[in-house]
């Protein structure tokens, strides 16, 4: 799970171009979008492309995108709810 | 607002150069990824929507940025009568060319989509600058200056603006080219001009 | 001087020409349904506003090569109806000009061309990707129309085509063109499509404009011109005007690249100013096309700001793109011929279902196509990405 977190931190910063910040810099329940790290409603579909793309979750418009996406917490606990076997 | 219609200020940005008003004011040599990125923060280490945007945003962006951050009181028109006339030959294609590739791969990205048109740039410049003028986009075989300048007169003459941000923006693979300038009215008798012959002269600095 | 509006031509899912297309509102039938000719492999489950014939079948209608982008084939279409409706009388000695404008360009050809590249570039076709640019497509049409004085392309996403009338109408008004044809064309690509639908702004559903359920835009293609023409010229020459273009307005949002504000304040500001430019006041208009895409955003954000402008009187009003689908750089154009056609014929145009108002407005849209010989104003809204924000009115002459 800290590893997820941790590869989850730098995804973000890679993904969304946020050269301003390091992936260390984001709290595990931080929440991501509003003031921490800038982010807008295309950066919540970059993560749902993301979160597809790199763990094979699916967001779709049925779920609640604000609450998985709240934070890297609460995106690993989804992934590692979600995410199909290998 | 008073006065004859100058060209208040400009900024021409090319070959990793920044030149206002026909002096270089930054330059750095390699990447223009690299070269954008050092220039803006050199402005603005506050804006990081910089950082996501494609090269010919980061272009227009950096291009308005030079042409008013740092003189506030040059943008004297209200915001809803300043405009942005702009255009180039390629449109979005550096972009599209990019998302093309990577929708080839099944990656889709909706912040690289959103850049496939050429009008992004100037949205980007009026969200930054909180500009609501009118804006448009040609698309030419080339910069026809002149076209440009009697469209710009027009919305002068018709007073549907105060002050107006002309340019050409291009980006295609490794071929850039920044061009704003801000145009209005003014007394200050030492000001160029607005005029074809002016704008060229700046355009080929 | 006075602009008028002496001819159009269209093309679209309705119909390959204004009277298909206005057959299809009399029948209250829509041209929403399954793509038949776009190859994407979403097309069982998405609803699109697809032009009913192939790109062979367009091309030998006009006489044009089949291997032409399908702009091209659009655009000809409709702007040959539109050119041919002008007297030969105008034509003698007028300087023309063909302002045209498009998002797609020639990606339709592209987007095939690049992947034979990148399985085999030595036998891929570079000829496909020749009138790639957006202003290709502009330069043919003008060519085979032979409209020598001016051409230009206007490319802001989907006010491309309402703002390239606004430049058709200042240059008659300056004196600088007698006769322009103004609008636009955009086909339905991949490339496109998969775009919008990573917005998460698509809805597989035929899409429900103005409704409170709302869930999204359906893609649509076309093409429309009208033909704008100097008063003087139009009366010597015995041109029939449908309607005069008597303001317009372009503004910038300056919010976000994809989403309008929540107070509509670039389509309230568009609206407003082409009202002071028109000379007339908001109780003046008789009927609005909205932009009206079906997304969440744009209804409630362009709702809200007719709302700011017209308070609690409001004029009749729909969203054409529940029977067309959202056609980008053409919409502005499609809109206006039919804005055009409704003062002409004096008929009103209605949404193609509806049921709930969007929360907070209480807007109830036309349900159906019906006559009104007291239409006198019709403003016709245009939003773009990048805040491109534009509202023309057409009025009666």
């Amino acid at each position: 799970m800290d590893q997820l977190k941790a590869d989850l931190k730098k995804l973000l910063v890679e993904h969304l171009n946020l050269q301003h910040i390091k992936p260390e810099e984001i709290g595990d329940d931080q929440p991501i979008f509003g003031e921490g790290l800038g982010l807008d409603s295309i950066d919540a579909l970059e993560l749902i492309v993301m979160l597809q793309q790199h763990y094979g979750v699916r967001l779709t418009k049925a779920e609640s995108g604000p609450q998985v996406l709240y934070s890297v917490a609460t995106m690993a606990d989804y992934i590692t709810a979600h995410q199909k076997q290998a | 607002m008073k006065g004859e219609l100058k060209i208040l200020r400009s900024c021409l940005i090319r070959d990793n150069a920044i030149i206002v008003d026909g002096e270089m004011v930054y330059a750095r040599p390699g990447s223009f990824a690299d070269f954008a990125t050092a220039a803006f923060t050199a402005r603005n280490a506050a804006y990081p929507k910089f950082y996501k945007m494609d090269n010919l945003a980061k272009l227009g962006l950096l291009a308005a940025e030079y042409l008013l951050a740092d003189q506030p009181a040059l943008l004297s028109g209200s915001p809803e009568k300043v405009g942005l006339v702009v255009g180039n030959t390629n449109a979005s294609a550096d972009t599209d060319l990019r998302y093309a590739a990577m929708a080839r791969q099944d990656l889709a990205s909706p912040a690289l989509f959103v850049y496939t048109l050429p009008n992004i740039v100037v949205g980007e410049i009026c969200i930054r600058h909180q500009l609501k003028g009118e804006n448009t986009f040609f698309v030419m075989d080339n910069y026809d200056i002149e076209l440009q300048t009697a469209y710009t007169n027009t919305l002068f003459q018709n007073q549907l603006v105060e002050q107006c941000l002309v340019g050409w923006l291009e980006f295609l693979g490794s071929e850039y080219c920044g061009f704003l300038c801000l145009v209005g009215p003014s007394e200050q008798a030492d000001l160029p001009n607005y005029t074809t012959e002016k704008v060229k002269h700046f355009f080929t600095k | 001087m006075e602009v008028l509006v002496t001819g159009v031509g269209i093309i679209c899912a309705l119909g390959l020409n204004q009277e298909e297309v206005l057959a299809s509102f009399e029948q209250h039938a829509s041209g929403m349904g399954r793509a038949q000719h776009l190859a994407t492999r979403h097309q069982p489950d998405y609803t699109f506003g697809e032009v009913k014939l192939s790109n062979e079948a367009l091309a030998a209608r006009s006489g044009l090569p089949a291997h032409l982008s399908r702009t091209i084939l659009l655009s000809y279409h409709a702007a040959r109806e539109a050119h041919a409706s002008i007297p030969a009388q105008a034509l003698a000695g007028a300087r023309v000009g063909f302002i045209s404008a498009t998002s797609v360009g020639g990606m339709d050809k592209s987007e095939s061309f690049f992947e034979d590249y990148l399985t085999n570039p030595a036998t891929a076709d570079v000829r496909k990707v020749v009138n790639h640019d957006c202003g290709k497509s502009t330069d043919y049409v003008a060519k085979k129309l032979d409209i020598k004085d001016f051409t230009t392309t206007i490319s802001t996403a989907c006010s491309s085509s309402a703002n390239a009338i606004m430049l058709g109408a200042r240059m008659i008004k300056s004196g600088l063109l007698d006769i322009v044809v103004a609008g636009g064309a955009d086909p339905l690509t991949r490339f496109t499509f998969n775009g919008f639908n990573t917005l998460m702004i698509v809805d597989p559903e035929q899409c429900r404009p103005l409704d409170e359920s709302r869930e999204g835009l359906n893609l649509g293609e076309g093409a429309a011109y009208v033909v704008l023409m100097a008063d003087h010229l139009a009366a010597n020459s015995g041109a029939a005007p449908l309607c005069r273009l008597s303001g317009y307005s372009n503004t910038n949002d300056a919010y976000h690249q994809t989403a309008l504000s929540d107070e509509g304040e670039g389509p309230y500001l568009a609206m407003s100013r082409a009202l002071a430019a028109s000379g007339l006041r908001p109780s003046d208009i008789g009927y609005i096309n909205m932009h009206g895409t079906g997304t969440k955003n744009n209804d409630s954000a362009e709702g809200t700001a007719i709302r700011r402008l017209f308070g609690a009187e409001l004029p009749k009003l729909s969203s054409t793109k529940s029977f067309t689908g959202h056609t980008l750089a053409a919409s502005g154009a499609i809109e206006a011929v039919l804005s055009a056609k409704a003062l002409q014929l004096g008929c009103i145009f209605p949404n193609y279902t509806f049921s709930e108002s969007v929360a907070g407005l209480d807007m109830q849209p036309e349900r159906a196509f019906h006559a009104d010989a007291s239409l006198q104003h019709v403003l016709s809204n245009s939003f773009g990405f990048g805040g491109n924000c534009s509202s023309l009115i057409f009025s009666r002459n």
